[in-house]
């Protein structure tokens, strides 16, 4: 899990000598925090798992130049998953989905966040891509300051600062009257700015 | 793993089916097949970077840190750097270490603050360096310096009557590299350099001979005509102070 960065440091080596079973170990440690962190920056389970297997296979060409302990392997990852999901969130901006009379395969709750409930969901998408990531890095990942600034290439104390501005943020969106919930967004529109 | 200051967030956490991890398994191995073995270059790249940057750091960083410590003086933090490069400078010019040595005892000769505490070692290390270079330049310069330091000495030394020794003003010191000899021949005539006309006839400075009067040394001066009752200062290995003049009796 999440809270095992230290075990990640036994696999190291191997991740850098490209051991299947390191790979497959790793995988196993940091699959499902990755996949949560994709799922709900990209709301989109079948597009997350693909940012997922995307970062271990970048991960398998950059591992000989891979550096430091297994805290940096898992920023490592975590910041290859947050690009792949921005050049996807940039991709559907450009190309925005158009209806189609296609039902798709799989079922409605395999491939999206349906569960969630929707007023965190809508609390979500009212902060900016980067509040929620760091919300998502801190507090369903459990990564450090130390390692949030290695996977979004920024200093820590700038990290701390946001991610303190992020959960406030996040904590004045969820204690707002259930007003939003009722159909009114119009408070949610102007989102960005903390 | 949701933190407590927001358990809300524990609903984001999903988990990847089995056959969804075994197809991404799959995946990261052909991979990793695709890619192939680490060959030894990558391993021996990752060396050779190591190596590079030692060799560079060395490279630039041990001159820069000599350079930096070539002003410096004992007891200051880069002196031990200074004496410890000597021995690699003395490649190019074997005179580095004697040369050190005579400027260290000039530069605490000429501080006015510090007059009268010239530390022994110091002397010694100038007169055994100067006695093992083959400078002339260097034995007229420390010859002026250890004269400067005689008539300090004196001057502080109030008690005593100037009756047996009495304080004789060494001669200025001569323009380095010029001998009276020198002086007294045109230079560009085809002679030798004072410093290379420097035969078996001349005395030399050595701690051996340092340590007792030497007539030769004033009775055939290389740098400067003395009066008779110059004094010569004289030093041994076990310090300096002592003063001879050379008129006997």
């Amino acid at each position: 899990m999440s809270n095992g960065a230290n075990e990640l440091d036994q696999w190291v080596d191997g991740i850098r000598d490209r051991s299947d079973a390191a790979f497959k170990a790793v995988h196993v440690a940091l699959a499902d925090d990755l996949l949560s962190f994709a799922n709900a920056m990209l709301r989109d389970r079948r597009a997350a798992e693909d940012a997922v297997q995307q970062a271990f296979i970048e991960l398998v060409k950059a591992a000989p130049r891979l550096r430091g302990d297994g805290r940096s392997l898992r920023a490592w990852l975590y910041r290859s998953v947050r690009f792949t999901c921005l050049d996807e969130m940039r991709r559907r901006h450009r190309h925005p989905e158009t209806p189609t009379e296609r039902v798709p395969d799989e079922a409605l709750d395999e491939q999206s966040d349906e569960w969630v409930d929707p007023r965190l969901r809508e609390a979500l998408d009212q902060l900016s891509e980067r509040q929620r990531s760091l919300i998502v890095m801190r507090h369903v990942g459990g990564l450090s300051g130390a390692e949030i600034a290695t996977a979004t290439r920024s200093n820590r104390t700038a990290v701390y600062a946001a991610v303190r501005r992020a959960e406030r943020r996040l904590r004045r969106l969820l204690e707002e009257p259930t007003e939003t919930n009722t159909g009114s967004t119009a408070t949610s529109v102007t989102g960005g700015a903390s | 793993m949701t933190t407590p200051e927001f358990p809300e967030l524990e609903q984001l956490q999903t988990e990847m089916t089995e056959d969804t991890v075994a197809s991404q398994h799959r995946a990261i191995h052909n991979a990793i097949v695709a890619a192939g073995p680490i060959d030894s270059a990558t391993r021996w790249a990752r060396v050779r970077r190591w190596a590079v940057g030692l060799v560079i750091g060395f490279g630039v960083l041990a001159p820069a840190t000599a350079f930096a410590a070539d002003s410096a003086g004992p007891g200051d933090f880069l002196y031990p750097v200074k004496r410890a490069a000597e021995p690699v400078l003395g490649w190019f010019n074997q005179d580095i270490a004697a040369e050190h040595r005579v400027e260290e005892l000039e530069t605490v000769v000429n501080d006015v603050s510090r007059a009268g505490e010239v530390d022994d070692k110091l002397v010694r290390d100038a007169v055994e360096a100067v006695a093992d270079s083959d400078s002339l330049d260097l034995r007229i310069r420390l010859d002026g310096i250890l004269a400067e330091i005689s008539e300090t000495d004196r001057d502080v030394d109030e008690g005593d009557p100037p009756t047996e020794q009495p304080a004789v003003r060494p001669p200025p010191t001569p323009t380095p590299g010029r001998t009276a000899e020198a002086d007294e021949t045109p230079p560009g005539d085809g002679e030798p350099t004072p410093v290379s006309t420097r035969g078996p006839q001349q005395p030399t400075i050595t701690p051996e001979n340092l340590s007792s009067p030497t007539p030769e040394t004033s009775a055939a001066p290389i740098v400067t005509v003395r009066p008779e009752s110059t004094v010569i200062p004289t030093i041994d290995r076990n310090g300096l102070g002592t003063q001879d003049t050379d008129s006997p009796g």
